[in-house]
């Protein structure tokens, strides 16, 4: 039995030595499992697809044709492991360059790793902490809460005035939580630039099981839409409470709920979400992706998919760029090259993808859409320049 | 104000109902067996997955999928009772909690490694129904909830008390050896009881599902909710925990109807710490 286990484990790790021989050695830390583990995964997804898309097609070319080596980790959301496992993939795996890891908190745990071993990290945090450190290697390539959130009232106003709808008295419905309440005191601080009036802060506890209450405060204060920020399972209450309750109200939610809004099915009618992706984005790159995410993973690729999958093409941009596996050299094509074709930005709603001056993804708010539930599928509404429906006010009235 | 009130009273009572049937499983084991179960919440989410698994794949309706997960969870019940309860029964309290914690892991663990941290969610049109009595809005989910919570009580009431085995399970709750020199088979009866309680927990989960939604988290949310319950009616008491948990459902509702937040769920506690002083026993006295 322990020859035999001795035996596979040597194959595992000569099989290892095959596949990084000549390669380009990329880590990617993500969280494949514990309490962000969907999102991870997707990431992590999204990113293999399109990994093992550059390899089929001759790998990196300015690089002699050398493919991509994608050295992958689990975190486990847990910080302490996502710094553990930088040490380990810089240190003893030699990995030129790190994607990941997933979340605020792991992103500012395994920072300071990229930053002292002077190798560049790409991370996905909705926090700005991650990028306001001072670091030169650690960039992050989501976008903001805040900026969902402004973005949010951008559509607002735009929307209100093209629908003829006045969507703009707005009640902030918030978990209690950091995120809920930070999300709230963001808004109060950007309401007054797009014109929007807020009727009401209304603050519930998670996993309150009757949320009407809340709702019929809303409607009260005057209010005709209502920001949400809210955990999934809370976000399907309220949207349930507005149905039951009948109340004209536009829900704006997060674009993190849609896979499972889109599952509540009828009753779910109207919602609108802000994210960075849908899959019917007017965008040359989007059908080919959706269709080869189907195939490998036989599931619909989320929001989190696509960042993957874009990272993996801009990663490629880099490697091409730079002409060495360097990580110095990389570092300074990251924070100079501007992304502006091929799938990168290809299957994204923004034309250019790139980082600012502090290593946060540039362009933060022309890089949000905002999607409607309309039929039991998710389209985008807005902006204009990749709407592919208008906004449906039936469930207002 | 006034209906806010009583709109509040209404749909609290409803869901307390079932809080009730959920925190009445635990405190049968505790009271007869014993043992206090610190993973029933976790069964009670293994059971809503299984319904929304029934419901996804083939459209079993949440409620009807109690047919068959509610008898399941039984029988689950009575083998957890004779692998892992029995050889803890006059164990230490610290190595019944530790094994009873450690169940609870493995089955949160399983049920993120299995379904992710996702939420799911099931979406039934009567969902977003609800009757009208008065000024009073009542949701369907809210009102099924309720009469069948006090269909389950009603239901347990009379296997208990009106019961040759409701007997049995009472006399050796009552006095293990005397049952015993009766003739009463003690582990038999409590692997009933660990049956019923979890049957109990899994009815829990399959009615609350179109409430809320099912996520490994909830197994902790609802162990706790289902403490404060049984603490608050009083520990092993039957009685106890229904009015313990129509409390909870009506303190719950009010607190969000006229407060915000953390407020309205702080006077769930308060009010809990204020009854415990008063009542340092429980509301009811004990009566197995």
């Amino acid at each position: 039995m322990l020859s035999a286990m001795a035996v596979v484990t040597t194959v595992t790790f000569a099989g290892n030595a095959v596949a990084q021989e000549g390669a380009i050695n990329i880590g990617l830390i993500s969280s494949l499992s514990g309490p962000i583990g969907d999102q991870g995964t997707e990431y992590a997804n999204g990113l293999k697809l399109a990994i093992g898309q550059i390899n089929d097609a001759g790998g990196v070319a300015a690089l002699g044709g050398r493919k991509i080596y994608l050295n992958v980790a689990d975190d486990t959301s847990v910080p302490a492991i996502s710094r553990t496992l930088a040490i380990r993939l810089l240190s003893n795996d030699g990995a030129s360059l790190l994607l990941g890891p997933y979340g605020s908190g792991p992103c500012l745990a395994a920072g300071p790793v990229a930053e002292l071993g002077e190798h560049p990290m790409i991370c996905s945090a909705a926090s700005d902490k991650p990028t306001s450190q001072g670091y030169k290697y650690v960039f992050n390539r989501a976008t903001l809460a805040g900026s969902y959130t402004e973005a949010g009232f951008a559509a607002l106003k735009e929307l209100s005035e093209s629908s003829g709808v006045d969507l703009r008295k707005v009640a902030i419905i918030y978990e209690d939580g950091a995120y809920g309440t930070s999300g709230n005191e963001q808004a109060d601080s950007i309401a007054a630039k797009y014109s929007i009036t807020l009727t009401d802060h209304i603050a519930f506890h998670t996993n309150t099981p009757d949320l009407s209450p809340f709702v019929s405060r809303a409607v009260a204060s005057g209010a005709k839409s209502i920001l949400i920020f809210a955990y999934t399972g809370d976000a399907v209450n309220l949207v349930r409470a507005v149905r039951l309750l009948k109340a004209p109200l536009l829900v704006l939610a997060s674009g993190a709920t849609n896979v499972t809004m889109v599952k509540l099915g009828q009753i779910a009618d109207g919602v609108v979400a802000v994210g960075d992706w849908n899959d019917d984005l007017p965008k040359p790159d989007v059908a080919p992706f959706v269709q080869a995410y189907k195939a490998k993973y036989a599931s619909e690729p989320s929001m989190v998919a696509a960042w993957g999958y874009s990272d993996g093409f801009y990663v490629k941009e880099v490697l091409s760029n730079t002409g060495s596996t360097d990580p110095k050299a990389l570092r300074d094509t990251i924070a100079r090259l501007k992304v502006t074709a091929g799938p990168a930005v290809g299957i994204m709603p923004y034309d250019s993808y790139g980082f600012d001056d502090d290593g946060l993804a540039m362009n933060q708010l022309g890089r949000v859409v905002a999607t409607q539930v309309q039929n039991g599928r998710m389209v985008t509404i807005w902006p204009g320049r990749v709407a592919t429906a208008k906004l449906d006010t039936s469930t207002l009235k | 104000m006034l209906n806010a009130t009583l709109q509040g009273i209404v749909s609290g009572a409803l869901v307390g109902g079932m809080y009730a049937t959920v925190g009445i499983g635990l405190t049968l084991i505790f009271g007869v067996v014993r043992i206090v179960n610190f993973a029933h919440g976790s069964f009670l989410m293994a059971a809503a997955y299984c319904s929304w698994l029934l419901f996804v794949h083939f459209q079993v309706d949440p409620y009807l999928s109690a047919v068959i997960v509610v008898p399941a969870f039984f029988l689950i019940g009575v083998a957890y009772y004779w692998v892992l309860m029995k050889p803890m029964v006059g164990q230490s309290l610290l190595a019944q909690a530790l094994i009873t914690i450690a169940v609870s892991y493995v089955i949160e663990n399983s049920a993120l490694g299995m379904f992710g941290s996702e939420m799911r969610v099931v979406s039934m049109p009567y969902s977003i129904l609800s009757v009208s009595i008065g000024p009073i809005v009542v949701p369907y989910t809210r009102l099924i909830a309720g009469v069948i919570g006090l269909a389950a009580t009603t239901g347990m009431y009379l296997v208990l008390w009106r019961s040759d085995i409701g007997i049995a399970v009472r006399a050796g709750a009552a006095d293990q050896p005397i049952a015993e020199a009766m003739g009463i088979n003690a582990h038999a009866t409590q692997a009933f009881v660990t049956g019923i309680s979890l049957a109990c927990a899994a009815l829990g989960g399959v009615v609350l599902l179109p409430i809320f939604a099912a996520s490994p988290q909830m197994g902790v949310d609802f162990t706790l909710l289902s403490f404060l319950i049984i603490v608050l009616g009083g520990m092993g008491n039957f009685f106890g925990a229904l009015v313990g948990g129509i409390i909870l459902g009506v303190t719950e509702s009010l607190g969000s109807t006229f407060f915000n937040g953390s407020t309205g769920h702080m006077l769930t506690f308060a009010l809990f710490v204020i009854l415990l002083v008063l009542k340092p026993r429980g509301i009811l006295e004990s009566r197995r």
